[in-house]
């Protein structure tokens, strides 16, 4: 995997950050999805004015984006008949690699995005944003990151995620405990599921 | 002699124009009309989004929209729009697209067949006649939308059954009324003709909807309480209508002439096609909660209501906060009230509890004829109260809107710009759908009741515990299992019942 591909997938977080935190901006997007299989000038205005711009990221004393290809395939995804299940696939990938990934490389076995595992918390609408909030923190922050990959038991990783706090936003205890878990048993598949059906349901 | 010839030969062929430029025009109206009937995107009429109000929308949630809340709100907003774009006087369902919502006009559903007229043939369903001084009423309130539409309303009975009624303010009953879609009406009478002989309704699979190009079935529930009398200056913040009302105890074949205003709206559409949950395991894991779904899983179900029906109280403080002198209609702001909902609705901490034995808000007394005390409940998915928002608020808000905030902005924002609408005044409450994975949407994971259930102050007045069949619209519809997921349908229409106009 590239550097210029992990730059992709951070790129996306950001924007993943933007859209739920930015209710005008994901309404938007969304408006847009039904039209994309017959509207050439939407998915170019998906694109540019708003996936582009909203994955801005600082990096030293230069912004990155994400690249208009990585921005088509996520345009050409949300305007898929399946896209509850592709969109799901590819952000249970991204967050997996920029959040637990410990060398952030992306893990070799992909997930369905079909369904979440039996027994996964049921998060509602606050602790969908949460997540978000959480992973993004993860994928940026490397000290939050490290004390999570490098906790040593469950009791210690899922203390090392509610510790967490983004915009007054954290996981809650369960949350925390079942992903701690999953990470211990390294069940990466049902973990990716998890990211990424709540990762649509929040920012799409 | 040539002359002339050549003079009528003229003539004729400009008649001849004529006629056909009328024939054309004739015939193109109609099928305009035609198109127009089911509100689907065409070059003719635009499908609007949450921000722009159009008079058509797509057939079905889908692509990225389709398994997530996001989806569902924006569909259900622009549907909203659609529903509500004046209609095109004397064609029944169909908008009219020279113009755009100013004001106050006759909605779109509200020219659909009603439940009353399927059933007309039956004496329970039959529409009594008009009084002889109905058009002097009409002339008497010139400034209330009629272009010649009347509604007929009989209905008081709630659905939550014991011929539960909720009575308003003013001491008058909400009436209700069911309308549904062409398409929900050619569905029942194909299955009339499958079942010739037997009046009994069979399981009628109503059509989904799908893309731009297949419409689906549509039921809209409306919730309507008399202001005939109201301050001018409170009614016209109503959408309003004539209507012709019935009082099954007065000795008269004659309904009575009211105007009334429009406080909660069900919509009910099926625009689910590809929710993809496997139903294969549900015999072998009898109870299992998503297993229940089966039967609503291609429904989905938005409400609206009137901003002034009924005040957010989830605590001590909102009760001290509650604006006294707003027009509530479902909420009574008298002191003798005020007192008993203090000493009997919240614990020691000043927390609402609907369960305790003498708190008398959101309950129905059949003993009691008096006006109720409905309280509006707040989702936690919300950071501000639906009656605390207005255009400025939303364009300018001091805490952040969440989501479910920002889409019922988007209806009050609509309606302010521009040219003003009474639709402004409505609020967004939410809308409800089945996900990939059988499960009801959105989730919610707090145990107090008034921050959980999704229900409508009109039409589901009497919330207070939540329980499995309570706490939203698919809760409840999921049993319509005879049905199709829509309880108002008894048994099979008459043929060739009228369009209710």
């Amino acid at each position: 995997m590239s550097k210029q591909s992990l730059i992709n997938d951070l790129c996306c977080m950001q924007l993943l950050y933007a859209q739920a935190t930015e209710p005008s901006l994901r309404a938007m997007t969304n408006s847009l999805y039904p039209e994309l299989q017959s509207k050439p000038e939407a998915r170019k205005k998906l694109r540019d004015s708003y996936y582009i711009p909203n994955s801005k990221v600082p990096i030293r004393s230069t912004e990155v984006t994400m690249s208009k290809d990585y921005a088509d395939n996520l345009v050409q995804i949300s305007g898929a008949p399946a896209a509850n299940i592709l969109v799901n696939q590819t952000l249970g990938e991204v967050a997996y690699r920029c959040a637990f990934s410990k060398d952030r490389q992306a893990p070799f076995v992909l997930a369905a995005g079909e369904s979440v595992p039996a027994g996964a918390p049921t998060l509602d609408e606050q602790q969908q944003q949460s997540l978000v909030l959480i992973l993004w923190r993860l994928a940026f922050d490397d000290d939050k990151r490290q004390s999570v990959n490098n906790a040593k038991d469950k009791n210690e990783k899922s203390g090392a995620l509610l510790d967490i706090e983004v915009d007054g936003q954290s996981l809650n205890q369960d949350t925390c405990d079942w992903l701690a878990g999953q990470l211990v048993d390294a069940k990466i598949v049902d973990i990716k599921n998890f990211l990424g059906f709540y990762l649509y349901k929040a920012t799409w | 002699m040539i002359l002339s010839t050549a003079y009528e030969n003229l003539c004729m062929s400009i008649k001849t124009i004529i006629f056909a430029i009328i024939l054309h025009s004739i015939l193109l109206t109609e099928t305009i009309a035609d198109n127009l009937q089911d509100q689907l995107p065409s070059n003719s009429c635009s499908a609007g989004n949450m921000i722009t109000p159009e008079p058509c929308f797509t057939g079905s949630v889908s692509a990225g929209g389709s398994g997530n809340e996001q989806g569902f709100r924006n569909y259900g907003i622009t549907q909203f729009y659609a529903l509500n774009w004046p209609w095109l006087e004397g064609s029944a369902g169909v908008p009219n697209i020279k113009t755009t919502p100013k004001g106050d006009q006759i909605s779109v559903w509200q020219t659909w067949r009603t439940k009353s007229s399927l059933y007309s043939h039956k004496e329970n369903h039959k529409h009594p006649s008009l009084p002889k001084n109905h058009q002097s009423f009409i002339d008497n309130h010139a400034d209330v939308p009629y272009s010649k539409h009347i509604e007929f309303l009989q209905n008081t009975s709630l659905p939550t059954g014991d011929d539960q009624k909720l009575i308003d303010q003013t001491d008058n009953p909400i009436y209700f009324q069911i309308h549904m879609n062409n398409v929900a009406y050619q569905d029942l009478m194909k299955a009339k003709k499958k079942n010739k002989v037997n009046v009994t309704l069979p399981y009628v699979e109503f059509t989904v909807g799908s893309g731009d190009i297949i419409r689906g079935a549509i039921f809209v529930k409306s919730a309507w309480r008399i202001i005939t009398n109201m301050k001018t200056a409170h009614a016209k913040m109503y959408h309003r209508s004539f209507a012709c009302i019935e009082d099954k105890g007065a000795n008269t074949t004659e309904c009575k002439m009211e105007v009334v205003g429009l406080v909660g709206l069900h919509i009910a559409s099926k625009i689910n096609p590809i929710s993809g949950f496997s139903y294969k395991d549900c015999n072998k894991t009898e109870g299992k909660e998503t297993c229940l779904n089966k039967n609503a899983i291609e429904w989905s179900w938005s409400s609206f209501e009137f901003i002034y029906n009924a005040p957010v109280v989830r605590n001590e403080k909102d009760l001290n906060n509650v604006e006294k002198n707003a027009p509530w209609g479902l909420f009574n702001t008298g002191e003798a009230v005020e007192k008993q909902i203090r000493s009997n609705c919240f614990d020691k901490k000043g927390v609402l509890q609907l369960s305790k034995q003498h708190c008398t808000l959101n309950d129905f007394d059949s003993n009691k004829k008096e006006a109720a005390t409905i309280i509006r409940f707040m989702s936690d998915n919300r950071n501000y109260k639906p009656e605390n928002l207005d255009a400025k608020v939303c364009r300018d808000p001091v805490e952040p809107l969440s989501s479910l905030d920002y889409s019922t902005c988007n209806i009050i924002t609509a309606y302010s710009e521009k040219e003003e609408s009474v639709w402004k005044n409505y609020r967004f409450i939410d809308v409800q759908w089945i996900d990939q994975l059988g499960s009801i949407n959105p989730e919610y994971t707090s145990k107090q009741p008034d921050q959980t259930i999704i229900r409508n102050t009109s039409l589901e007045p009497y919330s207070r515990i939540k329980t499995v069949d309570n706490s939203g619209c698919v809760n409840c519809h999921r049993n319509a299992v005879k049905t199709d997921a829509i309880f108002s349908i008894e048994d099979l229409p008459k043929p060739n019942s009228n369009n209710g106009e």
